[in-house]
């Protein structure tokens, strides 16, 4: 019995020596910033995940290395993740730097699977609508905790107390305040310039990092003067540019301003006060129609007052007469948070379809 | 069995699992191979148009929670839709402007621009071919794009990824050796049956490389975008001909649109790109000729093909005027047939074109070397059709050799030369791109 032992032991050992082949590659994680070695990275190798990097050395081995060209790719949570190609045997070691990403995740209790991921970004410029000129606007890029403490406060207005701004007649899931990922981006290198454009612009490379966002917000803390002409530059704006690049911007001492935005940019509501702005009936459970019936026969449907569907109009300053009117058609009473920029809240027609977008959200 | 057996055997057992990975404690890291599509659009004055599509890893948006007028598919290579979603028109910008508190709180701001850029985010789908945007209230086809070469240079770079073995586009993993990893004797069983397995993807993916080689487009990638329905911009001042055309070309499932004067199809394509135009040469008041000089001027309209179409010999004034207008010419009478196969190859050609282009970009090659090669191989094939019409017109009795008029031969010896000067500049290019080409394990040009 002994010598089975024997000849078994020399049998792994045999193996485990003819295993150690050449064709070996060591690649090296350090953090980008300190320069000290990272340990727990995971590492690919043409795409193949391989390991991950020893935690006292930040190194890991690869085996089994043919003669060519080949793509190492590490990533780690927190980090950017990080390609390298490299040419084989030319290069036996590689080191790789990884850096820590911008993106700060805000949920204490980690991400969820499958909600909606909002990120706010930070703006250096805010406007004044009196002069008519972009203002340069450091503090958010000069003070992390600020931009951190008005990003908590939209949240808590916006998301979490959604109840607070939505009619008690109509239930929102138990579950709402679950079905978010809130996160902010802070590279003070890279702001975002809120009055670039309508809905204003953030450098690109946030764009190649964050590739899952479903509404980024930009902030800034300030819109300076009042409406004087229509040549200011909007106060809030919200442009879609395809599944993941949703843009909307607004002042963080506008709170009611970040919830309208928020109506049009997430839910995809509808202005419901009259001016220059577009107008067309959202289905399914749209907050305007394009015909008094449509409305009435939604209502109906959804049990509220056909009575109270009303054409989008304006009045005049004085009379009576009528000095804008649209042939689209509302449902929810005043203040409506889709048609008030200062106070309000969301009527039963927009929670309806407020309900029918977080019903498409399943979190696991 | 003695206790000193069995502490023996207790340690064999440790020592083969401390060099085996798979007999180590669970690894509680969870790899990420999560991959998205990105196809970047231009919007211009109504139409789209495609910018880029890549992919790379990252998590996609959550698209169930998009809306709006447009309409994103992601076709199989049967052409068969596995994942749609809407999407918002990119230049309507919605803003507003804060009013007086007491009276109008709200200004409405509308910035609808005639020019957007348009970003598309959607995750990996296997078997992917192909994306189409349509625009959902008509059901227009607004834009497509061919993700196979995204899919394929991706997998170059990635081919152990288990998305890019699973699509069969693993090369250079297939020339590795197997990782030399310490293997303890119980998996040994498993290590054969996964390299048995390993064999026989190996084998399939021969199968597909040697496809793929051959006409740079993997099985099934031609059938979604033979799905998505290629537009001829039909234009003759005969209505009667334009029916016939139009009839054999949609029994071929294509989509025609119609113009019966060369005005009509300037303000056509004003506002709608087609694939492909079939152009009538004697039309009145505004013949063929001054058409296509009109569509090759603007540069929103010169990349799209013109096919010449007429009952009239081409002259060697006009072939020496216009060739480098043109894609093709094919004289009145012809036969359907001659039809199908020229626009098939127009657009074949085409789709080639683009999908080297992209693989050339992502592998370094010079745009610039790239699109100089693409213009003289359409140019060499045109002038050799062109050579052939002066010589006997195709559907007309065949030249004598006296009636081959000075002015034609002249010509045809021009056309002649510059035909063989871009013959070797042309393989010149190529051998070089083919170069670099070869060196990414990416299928090399073979038009």
């Amino acid at each position: 019995m002994g010598r089975i032992v024997l000849v078994l032991c020399l049998l792994s050992l045999a193996w485990t020596v003819s295993a150690a082949e050449p064709g070996s590659l060591t690649v090296v994680v350090k953090d980008a910033r300190s320069k000290t070695v990272v340990g727990g990275a995971l590492v690919y190798l043409d795409g193949a995940y391989k390991g991950t990097t020893a935690d006292s050395s930040g190194v890991i081995t690869l085996t089994g290395l043919k003669d060519g060209t080949h793509t190492v790719r590490v990533t780690k949570p927190d980090f950017r993740e990080i390609t390298k190609k490299i040419v084989y045997p030319n290069e036996m070691t590689v080191s790789v730097e990884i850096a820590r990403g911008a993106l700060v995740l805000l949920n204490e209790e980690g991400e969820k699977q499958g909600a909606i991921n909002v990120v706010f970004y930070p703006s250096s410029t805010s406007y004044s609508c009196t002069d008519h000129a972009k203002i340069s606007t450091p503090v958010y890029i000069e003070n992390e905790t600020r931009f951190r403490e008005d990003v908590m406060k939209v949240i808590q207005s916006t998301y979490l107390d959604l109840d607070k701004i939505t009619p008690s007649t109509k239930i929102l899931p138990a579950d709402y305040r679950d079905r978010f990922n809130f996160y902010y981006y802070y590279d003070p290198s890279a702001p975002a310039d809120a009055f670039e454009g309508c809905a204003g612009t953030i450098p690109g490379k946030y764009w190649k990092e964050v590739t899952f966002v479903d509404v980024t917000v930009i902030l800034y803390p300030k819109y300076h003067g009042t409406y004087s002409d229509a040549a200011c530059m909007p106060t809030g704006c919200s442009q879609d540019y395809g599944p993941g690049r949703n843009l909307m911007k607004a002042p963080v001492n506008q709170l009611t301003l970040i919830q309208h935005e928020t109506g049009h940019a997430l839910y995809d509501l509808v202005d419901t006060y009259c001016g220059n702005t577009y107008y067309y009936q959202n289905d399914p459970h749209a907050n305007v129609w394009s015909s008094r019936e449509n409305c009435e026969s939604d209502a109906r449907s959804d049990g509220r007052d056909p009575a109270q569907c009303r054409q989008i109009q304006q009045a005049a300053a004085t009379g009576s007469s009528v000095s804008c009117s649209q042939p689209y058609w509302r449902w929810d009473p005043m203040p409506d948070i889709m048609a008030s920029g200062y106070r309000g809240k969301f009527g039963e027609a927009a929670t309806q379809r407020i309900n029918y977008v977080l019903s498409k959200v399943v979190t696991s | 069995m003695s206790l000193r057996i069995l502490s023996s055997l207790l340690i064999i057992v440790l020592v083969c699992c401390s060099f085996c990975p798979y007999g180590a404690a669970a690894d509680p890291v969870v790899p990420d191979f999560d991959k998205i599509v990105r196809i970047q659009l231009k919007y211009l004055d109504g139409a789209y148009s495609l910018e880029s599509a890549e992919i790379q890893y990252g998590r996609a948006p959550n698209l169930a929670l998009q809306s709006g007028e447009l309409k994103g598919s992601i076709l199989d290579t049967t052409g068969k839709e596995r994942l749609s979603f809407s999407s918002r028109e990119p230049w309507r910008a919605q803003g507003d402007i804060l009013g007086d508190p007491e009276g109008r709180t709200l200004i409405g701001y509308t910035e609808g621009g005639d020019a957007s850029d348009m970003s598309i985010t959607v995750p990996w789908v296997q078997d992917m071919a192909a994306f189409t945007l349509t625009d959902s209230r008509d059901g227009a086809l607004l834009v497509t794009a061919d993700l196979t070469p995204a899919a394929s240079l991706f997998c170059a770079d990635y081919p152990g990824d288990p998305d890019c073995q699973a699509r069969g586009a693993s090369s250079q993993l297939a020339a590795m050796e197997p990782a030399p990893q310490a293997t303890s004797l119980p998996i040994v069983f498993m290590v054969l049956f996964s390299l048995s397995v390993f064999l026989a993807a190996g084998l399939a993916i021969m199968t597909v490389r040697r496809r793929v080689a051959a006409t740079g487009i993997p099985e099934g990638a031609t059938a979604a975008i033979k799905a998505v329905k290629q537009t001829v911009l039909i234009v003759d001042d005969d209505p009667e001909m334009v029916e016939i055309i139009h009839q054999f070309l949609t029994d071929e499932g294509y989509a025609t649109i119609h113009a019966l004067s060369g005005k009509e199809c300037l303000n056509i394509l004003k506002k709608q790109l087609p694939d492909l135009i079939l152009l009538d040469v004697l039309m009145q008041p505004m013949n063929g000729w001054e058409t296509l000089e009109q569509i090759k001027k603007d540069p929103i309209t010169k990349p799209i093909p013109v096919l010449m179409l007429t009952g009239k010999r081409l002259t060697s004034a006009e072939a020496k005027q216009y060739n480098i207008c043109i894609d093709d010419y094919i004289t009145k009478p012809f036969r359907h047939e001659e039809i199908f196969t020229a626009i098939d190859n127009i657009l074949q050609r085409k789709q080639r074109f683009k999908d080297g282009l992209e693989l050339a970009k992502k592998v370094g090659v010079d745009r610039e070397k790239f699109c100089e090669l693409a213009k003289l191989s359409r140019r060499i094939t045109v002038n050799k059709k062109i050579i052939d019409i002066l010589q006997a017109p195709a559907g007309t009795p065949a030249w004598g050799p006296d009636e081959l008029t000075p002015e034609n031969k002249e010509v045809i010896e021009q056309i002649t030369i510059t035909t063989r000067a871009n013959e070797q500049r042309a393989e010149q290019l190529k051998t070089e791109i083919n170069k670099v080409f070869r060196s990414k394990g990416v299928p090399e040009i073979n038009w």
